[in-house]
């Protein structure tokens, strides 16, 4: 008598556990991986935005960086940021002395404002209208 | 006389078998949600910057150049201003003036090129990048150049650069 039989309901459903294991903990670090490249892109595009309001800031007169008023950024063209919206800018101006202002603008996005990059430049007054 | 075998040979019942496809298709529609997620996301930040490595080299040269343009000449080596190819005059770290040449007219590279007269000096092209042009970006005071680049329709960089010294248009 031959005594032939097929994989119980136990053997495949234990199969079943490790392939789901494995191929969840590869769609896992795929997900991860698409992330921290989304991330990188996101900062990317972040400091571009930062790097252009900086060069804005270098421009304009020493006095006319107030620190007692509510700054804004001043750039009007916010394109290369559409990817992160929404998002919020801010510029913080402090003054350490008569003489040194420096102008904190930052960008936050994502998750309610939770990334954050922030580029700070330090203004001298040189006596003149501005650096140049 | 006929002998007949008997066999106890079984499949799986209805019942496994059912109980494995729908483990199965769970996890199925687990796969397809998370990939579906994944390829929104793509949409949503189409701009590849990892495919293009050399773009930081480009920026950082032309950043360097501009802020050490004094003017912006018309015409050098045979080449013409125009969106697609922007001229700076710098100063030459021996005094001299340096004409400087970003060519975007090929698509995926840009070539710089430095000319004293002009007589061409150096050729440094970078490959893999998105196509590159430029536009005069006058802030009142200085005049300016804002770069923008573009990774198929999507906009990649926009970068903004000004003389350290007031150039001439």
């Amino acid at each position: 008598m031959r005594r032939q039989r097929g994989f119980s309901l136990i053997e495949i459903l234990f199969a079943l556990l490790i392939l789901s294991i494995v191929i969840t903990t590869t769609i896992y670090m795929f997900g991860q991986r698409q992330r921290r490249m989304r991330e990188a892109n996101e900062v990317i595009l972040a400091y571009q935005a930062l790097s252009n309001e900086a060069e804005l800031w270098r421009h304009v007169s020493f006095d006319s960086i107030d620190p007692t008023k509510e700054m804004s950024f001043k750039s009007t063209d916010f394109a290369i940021i559409a990817p992160l919206q929404p998002y919020a800018t801010a510029v913080r101006v402090d003054q350490p002395n008569d003489k040194v202002r420096n102008v904190t603008l930052t960008i936050r996005w994502g998750d309610g404002g939770k990334r954050e990059a922030r580029l700070s430049i330090i203004r001298t007054n040189t006596g003149g209208g501005n650096l140049w | 006389m006929v002998t007949r075998e008997r066999t106890t040979e079984r499949g799986f019942t209805l019942l496994e078998i059912s109980v494995a496809m729908a483990i199965f298709g769970i996890f199925l529609y687990i796969i397809v949600m998370l990939t579906s997620e994944m390829k929104r996301n793509e949409k949503k930040y189409p701009v590849n910057f990892m495919e293009h490595p050399q773009v930081s080299a480009v920026m950082a040269r032309m950043r360097r150049d501009v802020f050490d343009a004094s003017y912006y000449p018309q015409e050098v080596g045979g080449f013409d201003q125009s969106g697609q190819v922007l001229i700076v005059a710098t100063i030459h770290k021996d005094g001299t003036i340096e004409s400087v040449v970003y060519d975007f007219k090929t698509p995926g590279e840009v070539h710089r090129r430095t000319f004293l007269g002009n007589v061409q000096q150096t050729e440094w092209i970078a490959r893999g990048l998105p196509v590159f042009n430029w536009s005069p970006l006058d802030d009142g005071a200085h005049v300016g150049v804002e770069i923008k680049a573009y990774d198929g329709p999507s906009l990649a960089i926009d970068q903004i650069f000004f003389p350290r010294a007031k150039a001439a248009g």
